[in-house]
This record gives structure tokens, C-alpha cells and sequence, in this order.
């Protein structure tokens, strides 16, 4: 059945829009429960240490002050998606500076903080280990007992020493990339109280209400269903709310006290103890023949994940899975390492591992197109992988692989077109501008690990539907497009659409609201949910109107006959349902295709990939090594665009967060002490730091997605970085293996370029 | 975090003020717009236990031209200053350094007597009264006296400044005829603290020489400095290239730039003196100029 598109590409404003505009949305951090305690934590002062003891004894006398809790009141105290090495609060060792020690639950804030003082912790500082390279060595203090090495994994296919042997070019490089903090508006925050039922709550930001649950449920031993987690409007989360932050401590209080309860990291909690991305060294060595195809790459990755591993594991598979570009490559070997230190714990953000290897890849490219005096675009054209390629795994691309088509709009693009023209315009001798491209690729879904969600859709006595999903509005949007999808798929109008969202009581599992995917399962499991709805309802037309089933179609809110002769509004239908004591509610489900994972690794091969492809117009200062950037444009495979509105927000803010990866964004970490700690040091670009930034997005369709859609979250920051750094190596000559480029960086590349040359 | 508790008073006088300061001892600390205050208090840096807000003081805000000389009231914002007629036409150079300062919602609060009080190497305005030689008036339980900008800034965080004195009032020598001044500030982000700034104020004579110059330097060391074998370099002479590039290597030399972890090595900071001082004494020649 061809289906009509009427909602589905149109620019409509996102539901939430105006509620967030006027201050009427409601995130975690508005909510005040009656009667409710302030938690505060306590966190550890030292990146490693023996706890020795913990006497909260004066403290807990402290007036104001409920209750305190340690170690000693979690039954199983430790969690995390795929090793359990993280305490709900330390009990043997802290492991970084802000490892959790105690909660304290109080009448009110001031005493909170002020009992917080009192808590004695007696520490035996240990070694700490902060450098990944040290931590590898194994006389090296251990974070934990299994050792520093968290995860180990070498994947070869084909032979790249015998390619290094026969190449014409070879291209070897070392880069380094910094943390990034994800920043976000609204902090981790949240609030518990026990409903009326006496079922335990938590209202808190986060990207999944199913696995909070899991988490909060097996660390505490309560039976999930005596649980029930929402997620309401989040004020960002890009990865970082994908681990548990707030959610556990606050069940803890209101399960012991009985109580409601707030707590909200303070910004300085957010950047310490929220997760970051992971800083790491990738050293790649990449050969080529003189007619610019790739003939083998050695990637050797090293990811430091900090004290505890988060969702580092799955980090380094996206890594390893990435780090080839989007390429044909016959000969690659891949050594990669995710290592505990006493650093900040780095798990998931967008891009999940990605930005760091593509910054590299897209790096070594530039280079090879220099060696070879051949044109970028070209170099890359010449290597894209096209759909139905074999992958550098040995695997085929059986989804839609839109790289070639980017990159040729990138070709065809007026700045890459009158490159030298855009160049020559500058003001001023000592700014020098440059252009520079890049490719980007990530798979989305979770690859080869299963991935399968369901969505509820009720069909109201008005007619109308009710969807319901556990998707997390996190910014990104997805209400909105689910609401235009469901609207097509239900054929009705948009406003028909009611969407109840993320709330363990209320939907089911849509799964976690990650890795670019939810409009794509969400999307597809509604297609389902949506199929059988209407399957019931052309029954219970062809019951009312004594019709066969099949002659009906829907429209506009109609059970139409073909002949156009019998209309039935749903309204009707659902009446006639409910007085019939039909069900009106259906759930749909989508498990999402997978292949077996290659050995070595967790999760890859995806079989869906997203493209993208970049180019930057920057201005560098040869002076004081600033870098402005002039114009960014960023061409995404998306498939098919459901929402151009909240699509091209998405591309905008993801390219801004690039600009702030590539050129000002670090935590800056001395002896375990994150330096960064609030916005007036650790900073983020502002709207004077944004661009000109345009979006032309390639629509070739994925027929597994709905409408053809594919995943679009995440694409937009990978190519950005290193579209920066190619466009400053065209200004100014000299490469950036070092990200953030600040303007101190470049300044001494390009003295020291300079006094190579022998002038000043 | 939240700020430490503290008493709050709001005295009406600039004596009711000083007599409590007086009262207080070290105890108190004095808050104007409070835009370095209390993300200091904050963030527990500073933990006053009582808190003495001059802004209900009548008559410290304001900015009049007097004999020779600007008059400029402690309290008045740095908002203010960007925005006056009478700063623009007679020393632009504070109104460019104003909107240099933060954000529009730190200059909308913040005040230049606060900002000098609280004697932040990093700070933009000593820069600025060090090239134009200004002068700081200041009250005490005995009177009023007037300390030269010169020997106001003590070190870092260390005013000229008695624990019972106040500023009052900020006076700029009014530049004559033949005047140009350029302030330059070097950050990692627009609002963001300087990585370097640098303040040229120079006088041109009728016969083409250099009769004044005036040069500051922000975040080049542990206070607001005057650089002053650069102005050396540029006094009774004509500003050819080649004076300004001496007077550019001679303020990196003046320069005692520190490392700092965000922004940048004492090497890079000390480069950078060179290349603001160079370009900020060009743009201050071209507006002596007329231009």
C-alpha cells in the first residue's frame, strides 16, 4: 500500500515548543514534592584512597538532618550496563575525585550542605593512576582488581604489513583527543516520593525508564514492579544521562525515610561526577597507491574511560568499527584498549567514540590527498563505500549508504567550487583562511547486540489516538516526529495524536533513547502497533456496516468503502468498540535486524550506518593562533527527513558542539582535579562562536525505516572536528594532531613550522 | 554551591559605611555589583560574615567632566561608562574597554570602583587607569585621600586599600588635543576572562611626535601593569613601524606573565603582549590621527 505523506516531512513546530518558550514545561529540576528532603552528596577529595572509615555519627545529630546513608545500606552495591564495577556509594576505595561516599537526606538544603562538612571519612590516599599509557603497565597501581585494563580487542582482515610493503604512500600519524563535558542546561536532577498506591517514584532526567528501573531495582533488591521511573522533559542529555546519576540515591532516601525527595547536582557536581567523552590516543598508520585507493590502515586505539566503565566497552566497539571511515580499505588491523584510571569517568556522548577515530581517519586522508596532490573530494569519491560494498569487516552494506552522494553535493558546493576565491577574500595579511572536508560515518541501533521495542497506540472514545513509547524527550525532538509518523501511518491529523512518553507505568519499553535509533524502532514498532490497530478497526467498520473488512481504507479520521459510499468516523468505531467491550489498545513491537558480532567485539557490525559529509571555511590568526570558523556546511544521509524544523536544529547544535570539540572544549584535568568545573572556565561556544551553518540533507531513502528515515542524532558533530582541522592545515600549513586546537596549540605549530623554514 | 550565611546591611552613607566597616574589622566585605563577589562567595572562596551593599548610597554614580579631569563614581556601571556621550568623546578608550568587560549582564551590575577594589589581575579596567594615568579617590574614617593608579594595584587581589577604606570616585586626566587610545583584549571566548589585554593611550604633538603614551597590561602578571619601558620606547618619537615593534618586544619584556592551566603558558602570554601591543598602539596612533 503506497502511503500517503501528509504530516511526514513538513516543517511543523515541535509540540513543546511554546510550553518551553513561556517557562511552562516541566523538567525534573522544577519539580518540589510536599514535604520533601533535600539530598546532598558527599563525595570523595581524593582520586584514590582506602576508605578506612566513615562515621556520619555527628553529622546525622546535626539539627535539620533525616537521614544518612553509606555503603553499609545498599544491598548490592555494585552496577553498570555491561560490568558491574560501580558502587552506588564506595565502600572499600574511592576511585576519582566526586566517587560517591555518603547521601544525606535534610529538612533543608543549608542543612544538607552543612552535615555534609561533618560526615569523617578517613582516607588512606593511594597512588593515583591518571595517564592511560602509565596505567597500561603492569607495574602500574591498580583502580581496580581485575587489573587497568578494562577491555582489550585486535581485529585484522587481510594483511596490512604486506600492503604497508607494496604501497606507494604511507601515511603514520599519533593524535590526541581531550574530554568533553556534555554540558547541558538542566544538571542531573530528579525527585521520589511513594504515589498513592505506595508505589516508589522517581521522576528524573535520564534517556531510558526501563533500565533506570533495572538499576535502581537490582542495586536496592525491590521487585521492579513496586517501581516506577519517569523521565519527563530533559534539558539535555546527548549521552551523558545514558548511566545512572541521581536516580538511585533518591529511591534510597524515600525507600528508608519514607519521604519525598530532591536532589540536583550543583553544575560543579554535573562536570565531575556526570560521565564525559573519552579522551584517547589513536595512532594510525595508512598506506595508499598512487591512484589514491586505500590500500590498508592500522588503527591502534587508546580510550581512557576513567575510574569505572560506563558504557566504555560498546564505546570502543563504535571506535573500532569507525575508525576505517567510510571506506573501502582490503588490509586493516585494529589494536584497541579502554583503560581504568583515576580520572573522570568517560561513557557515552554523541558520536559515542566516533568524533575521536574520524577526527584521525579524516586527518590521514587530507594527508594522502596532499602526498598525492590529488583533491580531497576526489581522494574520498575514489574509496566510498557504496550500498551493497563489502565492509571493511567482511561485511555487506545492505542499508542505504549515502557517503558518495554527500560528498559529490560537497564537490558540486559553490565554497568547495570557488574555493580560492573564498580564500583570497581576507582582510588582513597575517588571517589566512583555509576550506577543508571531511567524511563521517556511524552505525545506528545497537548494532549486534539485540535491540527490540514496542509502542502502545489506544484508540480514545473521540477517535483520536493515544501513542505511547518510553522514548525520552531529551531536546532531540522525537515526540514531535513520532507524533507526524503516527499521524501518517494512523491516517489522521497530527493534533489527533496524543503521546504519553517514558514513564515505566504509563508505556512500554521503546528501549534506551540512544545511539540515533528512536524514531527508527520507535518508528517502526508504531508501524506495527498501527498496522494492527487499523486492522481491528476495518473489522469493526465492516461490522457496522455489514461491508467486507477489505473494501475499507482510512483518511482524514475515516473508515471510507471503496466505493466512497460508507463513512465511518473513528469516533464511531471506537464507541462501537468500547460498547462492544473491544479492546481499544494495541501494542506493536520492532526487533531490530542484526548480524552475528565479529569475533572480538560486542556489537559490531551494524547493519544501518549513517553518512555525512562537512566542509569548513575557517580564518586562522598566524599571530595568536585563533581560529574563527567563517561556514560550516553539513550534508547528512538522513534518509528521508520526517521534520525539516527539528532536523536542521539537530545538524545546527551538533555542528556547534563540533566547533566547541575541535577548538575550545577540554576538561582540563591536573592530578585528578578537574580544573573545568563551571562554564567560566570549561567553555562551551556561544552564539558569537556559531557560523553561518548550512544543512542540505541527502533523502535516498531506507526502506527498513519509517518513511524511509534513518538516524540523524548523532552524524552531525563527527564530521565537524576534522573538517576544522583540514581547513586550518589549508590555511596555515601545518596539521593539528591535537584536539581541542586552542589558539596556544596552533600558535607554536605554526612557530615552529615557521623557524623550520628558517625565516622567523 | 551556595554562599556561606552572612548579615546583610545597606547603609545610606558613604560615612554609615565606613563606620561600619570600621565596626567589623576584616569581618565584612564591602559589595557593589557583586559580579566577582559572589560567584566568590559561591564558590566559597569568600566566606564574609557580613555582606555591606553600597548600593543604596545616593550620589557614587555618575560621570562629570571637571577641570582637566573625568570624574568617574565608584559605583557607576561598567554599562554606564560604555554608553556615555561624555566618555566616548572625551576617552573612548574606557567605553572600549567597558564592552570588553563579561557580559551584558555583568556590566549591567558591576561597577568600576568594585572592579578596581577587588584588584583582579585579569581584571580590564587597571589596564585602562594605568595607561591614562588615572588617579583613585578614597574615603576612611579620616576622610578622603587620592591614591595614584601607579601605586594602587599591590599584587594580586591586593588593593592600595585600608580594610576600613572605600573607594569613591575614579579621576582621568582629561587627553588633550592630538589623543588616541586603543584597549585590546585576547579570549579564549567573547565574555571570558583575558588570556591578554592591552591599554595604548598615546598623545601626538604638532610635529608628529609622540608627546604621551600610556600602556597597560591585563593578565600579564600577578596585577594590572604599566609597561613602562614601552612607553618609553614610543615618547619623543615619531611611531614609525619600527618604534611600535620596539615598543612591542619592550611591553613583552615589561610583561610578567604567569602559566595558567585554561589560559595559556606564560611564553604564549608573553608572545601575545608583543602582538597586542603592537596592534593596539597602531589603532591608538590612527584615532590620535583623527582616523
Amino acid at each position: 500500500m503506497v502511503q500517503a505523506q501528509r504530516w511526514v516531512g513538513k516543517p511543523i513546530p515541535r509540540r513543546d515548543a511554546l510550553e518551553k518558550a513561556i517557562g511552562q514545561a516541566k523538567y525534573a529540576s522544577d519539580l518540589f514534592p510536599e514535604g520533601l528532603l533535600w539530598g546532598k552528596v558527599l563525595r570523595s577529595k581524593y582520586p584514590h584512597a582506602r576508605i578506612k572509615r566513615i562515621d556520619v555519627s555527628k553529622a546525622r545529630s546535626h539539627p535539620g538532618v533525616v537521614a544518612i546513608f553509606t555503603h553499609e545500606d545498599i544491598p548490592n552495591n555494585r552496577y553498570g550496563p555491561f560490568n558491574k564495577d560501580r558502587p552506588v556509594l564506595c565502600d572499600d576505595k574511592t576511585r576519582y575525585i566526586g566517587d560517591p561516599i555518603a547521601v544525606v537526606a535534610a529538612e533543608t538544603p543549608e542543612a544538607a550542605e552543612e552535615a555534609l562538612g561533618m560526615i569523617e571519612v578517613e582516607y588512606e590516599p593511594l597512588p593515583a593512576v591518571l595517564d592511560p599509557l602509565e596505567a597500561m603497565k603492569p607495574e602500574s597501581p591498580k583502580v581496580h582488581e581485575r587489573g587497568n585494563i578494562a577491555r582489550q580487542t585486535h581485529i585484522s582482515f587481510g594483511n596490512v604489513e604486506q600492503a604497508f610493503r607494496e604501497a606507494d604512500i604511507i601515511v603514520e600519524n599519533t593524535y590526541t583527543v581531550g574530554t568533553q563535558i556534555h554540558a547541558y542546561l538542566e544538571t542531573e536532577a530528579g525527585i521520589s516520593y511513594f504515589d498513592e498506591n505506595g508505589r516508589l517514584t522517581i521522576v528524573a532526567g535520564g534517556q531510558s525508564p526501563y533500565r533506570d528501573r533495572h538499576e535502581i531495582c537490582s542495586t536496592l533488591n525491590i521487585p521492579e514492579d513496586s517501581v516506577r521511573v519517569v523521565i519527563p522533559h530533559v534539558g539535555g542529555a546527548f549521552g551523558g544521562k545514558d548511566d545512572i546519576s541521581v536516580q538511585i540515591h533518591l529511591a534510597l532516601i524515600t525507600l528508608k525515610t519514607r519521604r519525598p525527595a530532591r536532589l540536583v547536582w550543583t553544575r560543579e557536581e554535573s562536570t565531575i561526577a556526570g560521565t564525559k567523552r573519552h579522551a584517547g590516543i589513536i595512532r594510525m598508520k595508512t598506506a595508499a597507491r598512487r591512484d589514491g585507493v586505500l590500500l590498508a590502515n592500522k588503527t591502534e586505539i587508546i580510550y581512557d574511560t576513567g575510574a569505572y566503565e560506563g558504557l566504555g566497552p560498546a564505546v570502543l566497539d563504535v571506535a573500532i568499527e569507525n575508525c576505517n571511515g567510510p571506506y573501502k580499505i582490503p588490509n586493516i588491523d585494529i589494536s584497541a584498549t579502554l583503560v581504568y584510571t583515576n580520572n573522570y569517568v568517560a561513557s557515552a556522548f554523541r558520536g559515542f567514540g566516533a568524533p575521536q577515530v574520524l577526527f584521525a581517519i579524516e586527518s590521514q586522508l587530507d594527508a594522502i590527498a596532499e602526498q598525492l596532490n590529488m583533491d580531497p573530494i576526489e581522494l574520498r569519491l575514489r574509496n566510498a563505500l557504496r550500498r551493497g560494498d563489502v565492509g571493511v569487516f567482511n561485511n555487506k552494506l545492505i542499508g542505504s549508504v549515502g557517503i558518495a552522494k554527500a560528498l559529490e553535493i560537497a564537490a558540486n558546493h559553490e565554497l568547495w567550487r570557488e574555493r580560492e576565491r573564498y580564500k583570497s577574500e581576507t582582510a588582513r595579511p597575517w588571517i589566512r583562511r583555509g576550506i577543508g572536508v571531511a567524511s563521517a560515518v556511524k552505525g545506528y541501533t545497537l548494532g549486534a547486540l539485540p535491540d527490540k521495542g514496542q509502542v502502545g497506540v489506544e484508540l480514545t472514545r473521540e477517535g483520536k489516538f493515544r501513542v505511547r513509547v518510553s522514548s525520552t524527550e531529551i531536546g532531540q525532538g522525537v515526540l514531535t516526529a513520532l507524533a507526524q509518523v503516527a499521524a501518517d501511518m494512523l491516517k489522521c491529523g497530527v493534533d489527533d495524536i496524543q503521546l504519553v512518553f517514558a514513564d515505566t507505568l504509563e508505556t512500554p519499553d521503546t528501549s534506551v533513547t540512544s545511539a540515533s535509533r528512536q524514531l527508527f524502532l520507535a518508528g517502526n514498532a508504531l508501524a506495527d502497533a498501527a498496522r494492527k490497530m487499523l486492522d481491528k478497526m476495518r473489522h469493526v467498520a465492516a461490522g457496522l456496516s455489514g461491508e467486507p473488512p477489505e473494501v475499507f481504507d482510512f483518511l482524514d479520521g475515516y473508515a471510507i468503502s471503496r466505493d466512497g459510499k460508507t463513512r465511518i468516523s473513528y469516533a464511531g468505531i471506537a464507541r462501537y468498540m468500547e460498547n462492544n467491550n473491544i479492546p481499544l489498545n494495541v501494542v506493536g513491537e520492532y526487533e531490530v535486524p542484526r548480524v552475528e558480532p565479529i569475533p572480538g567485539t560486542l556489537e559490531i557490525p551494524h547493519l544501518f550506518y549513517m553518512f555525512a559529509a562537512a566542509l569548513a571555511l575557517v580564518e586562522v590568526n598566524t599571530l595568536t593562533g585563533f581560529v574563527q570558523v567563517r561556514k560550516l556546511v553539513v550534508i547528512p544521509d538522513a534518509g528521508k527527513v520526517i521534520n525539516p524544523q527539528t532536523f536542521q536544529g539537530q545538524i545546527e547544535g551538533a555542528a556547534v558542539q563540533g566547533i566547541g570539540y575541535a577548538l575550545m572544549e577540554e576538561a582540563k584535568i591536573e592530578n585528578g582535579i578537574l580544573k573545568t568545573q563551571n562554564f567560566s572556565t570549561y567553555l562551551i561556544p556561544s552564539i558569537k562562536d556559531a557560523p553561518e551553518i548550512e544543512v542540505i540533507p541527502v533523502e535516498d531513502g531506507e526502506e527498513t525505516g519509517p518513511f524511509g528515515a534513518k538516524g540523524i542524532g548523532e552524524i552531525g558533530i563527527i564530521p565537524i572536528a576534522p573538517a576544522i582541522a583540514n581547513a586550518i592545515k589549508d590555511a596555515v600549513g601545518v596539521r593539528p594532531l591535537s584536539i581541542p586546537i586552542t589558539p596556544e596549540k596552533l600558535y607554536w605549530l605554526i612557530r615552529s613550522k615557521r623557524s623550520e623554514n628558517g625565516s622567523q | 554551591m551556595y554562599p556561606k550565611s552572612f548579615q546583610y546591611f545597606a547603609p545610606k552613607s558613604v560615612k554609615d559605611a565606613i563606620s561600619l566597616l570600621n565596626k567589623l574589622r576584616g569581618e565584612a566585605k564591602v559589595i557593589a555589583g557583586g559580579q566577582s563577589l559572589v560567584p566568590m562567595m559561591k564558590l566559597r572562596l569568600a566566606t564574609p560574615a557580613y555582606l555591606i551593599d553600597l548600593n543604596k548610597i545616593k550620589g557614587l554614580e555618575y560621570i562629570k567632566a571637571g577641570r582637566g579631569v573625568i570624574q568617574i563614581g565608584a559605583l557607576t556601571r561598567h554599562s554606564t561608562i560604555e554608553k556615555s556621550e561624555l566618555i566616548r568623546e572625551r576617552v573612548p578608550i574606557m567605553a572600549e574597554a567597558a564592552s570588553h568587560i563579561g557580559d551584558p549582564q555583568v556590566r549591567n551590575l558591576g561597577t568600576i570602583g568594585g572592579a578596581l577594589a577587588h584588584c583582579d589581575p585579569a581584571g580590564d579596567w587597571g589596564a585602562v587607569i594605568l595607561a591614562l594615568r588615572g588617579e583613585i579617590r578614597v574615603a576612611g574614617p579620616r576622610g578622603q585621600r587620592t591614591i595614584k593608579a601607579d601605586n594602587f594595584f599591590v599584587d594580586a587581589f591586593t588593593p592600595a586599600l585600608k580594610p576600613n577604606e572605600l573607594i569613591t570616585e575614579i579621576r582621568i586626566p582629561t587627553p588633550p588635543e592630538g589623543s588616541g587610545g586603543a584597549y585590546l583584549k585576547m579570549e579564549r571566548r567573547a565574555g571570558d576572562f583575558a588570556i591578554a589585554g592591552v591599554a595604548a593611550q598615546i598623545t601626538i604633538s604638532p610635529d608628529g611626535t609622540c608627546k604621551y603614551a600610556g600602556i597597560g597590561l591585563t593578565a600579564l602578571g600577578p596585577t594590572s601593569l604599566r609597561a613602562k619601558k614601552a612607553e618609553e620606547a614610543l615618547v619623543g618619537r615619531e611611531l614609525t613601524d619600527e618604534v611600535i615593534d620596539e615598543a612591542a618586544e619592550a611591553a613583552a619584556e615589561d610583561a610578567k606573565p604567569f602559566d595558567d592551566p585554561l589560559r595559556g603558558s606564560a611564553e604564549f602570554r608573553r608572545a601575545m603582549a608583543r602582538v597586542l601591543t603592537r596592534r593596539a598602539v597602531k589603532q591608538a596612533l590612527s584615532r590620535a590621527r583623527g582616523g
